[in-house]
């Protein structure tokens, strides 16, 4: 991991408070935001003198002056033979919960850099590191991007350890395990793997590990960065590595046996090993009756088949299998082709195009631009291209399904935009027989895939009624008495459970 | 090194089966077709042995008042492919058959054959094997397709779907598919009867309608058969599905309507030497539809006695129906034989050969069971 360069094993230079501020002073030259405060305290026998480095904006300042720079100037100082002034100070003058004392110029550094305020001391060849920490963070909210209706609504935000309280937070127990790591050579990102010690599978967890360890890279801005460097099958779009804003989400992942890793800086939290059910299964899921669960996610499931096959189909049907569509439905097809210049392939491909076109275009624009956008996308590229028979109608009926069915399982978003293309292609050249072809090639894929050594369909393949109990329906929680089958050594999840309640 | 070459071979493998396979290999725009709904073949002029009709479907108007039109095209071959494929002199698009519903015959082609005039439907990959046929009463079938049509926009969607309607509801006639006349004909014992339609004078401009049905032995019209005819041989078929029963105490009263509910009729042959005999049972379950105002049967005889009237009409019906088969033509339509090829197969080597005559001569006895459901909404005396 990436430990830095040239300051590996350096010291403080000397005893000198002069000198060592000096070295301070040229580490971070050029950098005005840094603070040197000169103090001097003459109330015991001898002047003490200090300076405290701190990086102005990222240190509380109500607390600096009445924890760290009062005390300092109005302690009174008995020398001691046995102990040196650092000493005395951490242990009778602080009032601060984390002091550490050390002499490494790395550790000085980031201290510096991350709020932390450090205390030179005349005659000291060391240095205390004062937690002072106070810089602003977002609020916790909900989640823009997995609202649900009922459920918590606390999502995560960009400081690790506000992040690691939350899941600490659900999950009360000496079980529960954190382990903090370091990324980036530059931005010395924290991060820290997360899981429940007497449920996790190991195999799954040396993996992370092994993974982790290989990642050399200058910067982590976002846990995407380490996604990319640990996922399994690299090139496919489709996910092995999950990824919420939710702590609730993680809590629940942690008890089937995942792994999580949280990155400072980002809301986005990562479990491994990502199923591809994972997809479908919201968290709301769980959160409401189970019958409406399990409707809404075959919904879902049949959601995605469409969205990924309807054009390819629909092309399919209309240019080589016409004597598959019922008579009425051919000869309204038949009626708006009349007169559209474009093959119905290109006619779909373009729709396509222009779908993405909007929906990018309502992803990255500002807000107030909405309606504009709305009226444009639905009136001129909607009804007027159909009016000026530039498209037929049905191309349009066809696009805008499988467009919408294709935001409902947001998740897949990447993979269903590229894969119909890849179906739509296979429709051009060889009818339904290659949309089937397509498929099967799409399905060896999926099939072939692992996440951490998980396979990645594996609760969609194996036998027994308890793997099928949290994949196309979602079975009531008194039945869930096992974890899903890889995910965990420990599969027993309620003991004595599987009851009805009376 | 080995692993992309291992991949290579995969892909390629892949690419091969691919196209191997590949069963359509026909990528092609619907607009470009002529999409038919249905054909009249009659006898060519000029030298031609085949004079085909063909109803398209045309659009016309634009935008939201598009409106599908019939397009009529018609040329003459002397085989039916000819005949289609001669359209392209006329017409800038392919006839498309997938979506043909009927097939109407003229009664001069049916009288010289219909096998010739099947096989290419039959043959090819297009036309479906589910398509209606009939047989024109008009001199020409292509007279019918002339007809404008009347509910829907195209004549023979329009027939296709009264065909369909009066097969349930109606009993007369009832339709057959191309798949089921190539079964018959290829049958031993069981001759053709088809549709019929002629065209019916209205106010404004002709009509089609049903009428009864062509009767044929072997491949070749000898006759026609009335709408009622055509009704009681389909009890013998035992292809009613549906239909009314006109009854009353002696036969060809028609004080009460029954509704057919559900009909099951079973033929027992039986062989002696050359001789045969058939007993056809006829079961019944029917409403008690209508009555004419006169009499009230139900408090009057009660529902019992109904059934029986109803049991001797159609026990006559049927019997007459099947003499007057019997005397008009050597046509076994009622499949009396391939009843005995079934059932009896060392018997029907014996008569096989002259069977046309043993059918003319055969004793035929007709029983009938009807069980009457209901009454309607109305009972007893209620409205009397």
């Amino acid at each position: 991991m990436g430990s830095s360069d040239s300051f590996a094993g350096a010291k403080l230079p000397s005893d000198k408070l002069e000198q060592n501020v000096l070295y301070l002073k040229n580490l971070f030259s050029n950098d005005d935001t840094l603070i040197f405060r000169d103090l001097e305290n003459s109330r015991g026998k001898e002047t003490l003198r200090f300076c405290l480095v701190y990086t102005d904006g990222m240190v509380n300042n109500r607390l600096m002056n009445q924890d760290v720079i009062r005390p300092l100037l109005e302690f009174v100082f008995k020398p001691d033979e046995d102990a040196t002034l650092l000493d005395t100070i951490q242990l009778q003058a602080m009032f601060s919960n984390d002091v550490k004392k050390t002499d490494a110029v790395e550790e000085l550094i980031q201290g510096i850099v991350y709020g932390d305020t450090i205390l030179l001391a005349q005659g000291c060849p060391q240095a205390l590191i004062l937690n002072t920490k106070g810089f602003t963070l977002r609020s916790i909210a909900e989640p823009e991007g997995e609202r649900v209706i009922r459920g918590p609504r606390e999502g995560f935000n960009e400081s690790i350890l506000t992040n690691l309280s939350m899941v600490r937070r659900k999950i009360r127990s000496q079980d529960l395990k954190f382990k903090f790591l370091t990324f980036g050579t530059r931005t010395k990102t924290k991060a820290c793997i997360c899981y429940l010690d007497s449920v996790v599978n190991r195999n799954v967890l040396t993996e992370l590990e092994r993974r982790l360890e290989k990642i050399n890279i200058d910067g982590t801005l976002d846990s995407n960065y380490i996604t990319e460097n640990i996922k399994d099958s690299p090139f496919s779009a489709v996910k092995t590595v999950g990824s919420t804003e939710r702590p609730d989400v993680v809590a629940a992942k942690l008890l089937e046996g995942r792994v999580a890793l949280f990155l400072d800086g980002t809301p986005m939290v990562l479990t491994v090993p990502h199923l591809f059910i994972e997809h479908f299964q919201a968290d709301e899921d769980y959160y409401i009756h189970y019958i409406f669960s399990s409707v809404d996610r075959i919904l879902r499931i049949f959601a995605f088949v469409l969205s990924l096959c309807l054009p390819a189909v629909y092309v399919a049907m209309v240019t080589f299998h016409q004597e598959m569509l019922p008579t009425p439905l051919l000869l309204s097809i038949f009626a708006a082709r009349q007169g559209v210049p474009f093959p119905t392939a290109l006619e779909t491909v373009m729709m396509l195009i222009v779908f993405e076109i909007l929906r990018e275009a309502g992803t990255r624009m500002p807000g107030v631009m909405a309606q504009t956008l709305s009226i444009v996308g639905a009136l001129v590229i909607g009804q007027a291209a159909v009016e000026a028979k530039i498209v037929s109608a049905p191309i349009i009926i066809v696009v805008a399904m499988s467009g919408i069915c294709g935001l409902m399982i947001v998740r897949l978003k990447g993979y269903i935009i590229i894969h119909r293309y890849f179906l739509l292609l296979c429709a051009c050249t060889l009818g339904l027989y290659g949309v089937l072809l397509g498929l099967m090639v799409l399905l060896t894929g999926l099939f072939g895939m692992t996440s951490f050594g998980v396979p990645i369909m594996s609760d969609i393949y194996t036998r027994g009624l308890q793997s099928y109990k949290d994949i196309y329906v979602r079975a009531p929680w008194w039945t869930m008495v096992r974890r899903p089958r890889f995910l965990s050594g420990n599969r027993v999840r309620q003991s004595g459970g599987g009851e009805k309640p009376k | 090194m080995k692993k992309v070459l291992k991949t290579m071979i995969v892909i390629l493998e892949a690419a091969i089966i691919l196209f191997i396979f590949s069963g359509c290999w026909d990528y092609h725009e619907m607009e470009t077709y002529s999409i038919v709904a249905g054909m009249a073949i009659d006898k060519g002029q000029n030298g031609y042995k085949y004079h085909v009709t063909f109803e398209c479907v045309k659009m016309s108007g634009s935008g939201k008042s598009q409106q599908i039109e019939p397009l009529l095209l018609n040329a003459d071959g002397n085989t039916i492919f000819d005949a289609v494929r001669s359209t392209l002199r006329e017409s800038d698009k392919k006839l498309y058959f997938s979506h043909c519903k009927i097939i109407i015959v003229g009664s001069d082609i049916a009288k010289e054959g219909l096998r010739p005039v099947l096989d290419w439907m039959k043959r090819d990959a297009e036309p479906r094997l589910t398509q209606d046929l009939l047989v024109s009463k008009e001199k020409t079938a292509e007279e019918i397709l002339r007809v404008k049509p009347q509910s829907v926009q195209l004549l023979s969607f329009q027939i296709a779907s009264t065909l369909e309607e009066s097969t349930g509801f109606y009993g007369s006639p009832t339709s057959l598919q191309l798949y089921e006349v190539t079964n018959i004909l290829n049958s031993d014992g069981l001759e053709l009867v088809l549709p019929a339609i002629e065209k019916k004078p209205a106010m404004d401009g002709d009509t089609v309608q049903l009428s009864g049905g062509a009767v044929f032995k072997s491949d070749k019209q000898i006759g026609w058969l009335s709408p009622d005819q055509d009704r009681y041989y389909n009890y013998v078929r035992d292809k009613i599905k549906g239909g009314l029963l006109v009854t009353g105490p002696t036969p060809g009263s028609t004080n009460v309507t029954l509704e057919i509910i559900d009909s099951k009729t079973t033929v027992k042959p039986s062989v002696s030497g050359q001789s045969a005999s058939v007993e056809i049972n006829v079961k019944i379950r029917a409403a008690y539809a209508e009555q004419d105002g006169e009499t009230d049967f139900l408090t009057k005889v009660g529902l019992a006695q109904v059934e029986k009237y109803a049991e001797k009409t159609l026990e006559f019906e049927i019997e007459s129906n099947v003499k007057n088969v019997q005397q008009r033509f050597d046509s076994d339509i009622f499949g009396f034989g391939s009843k005995i090829h079934q059932s009896k197969p060392k018997e029907w080597d014996q008569v096989n050969k002259n069977w046309d005559q043993i059918f003319k001569a055969m004793k035929v006895k007709v029983n009938a069971e009807v069980k009457i459901d209901n009454t309607g909404l109305s009972l007893p005396k209620v409205g009397d």
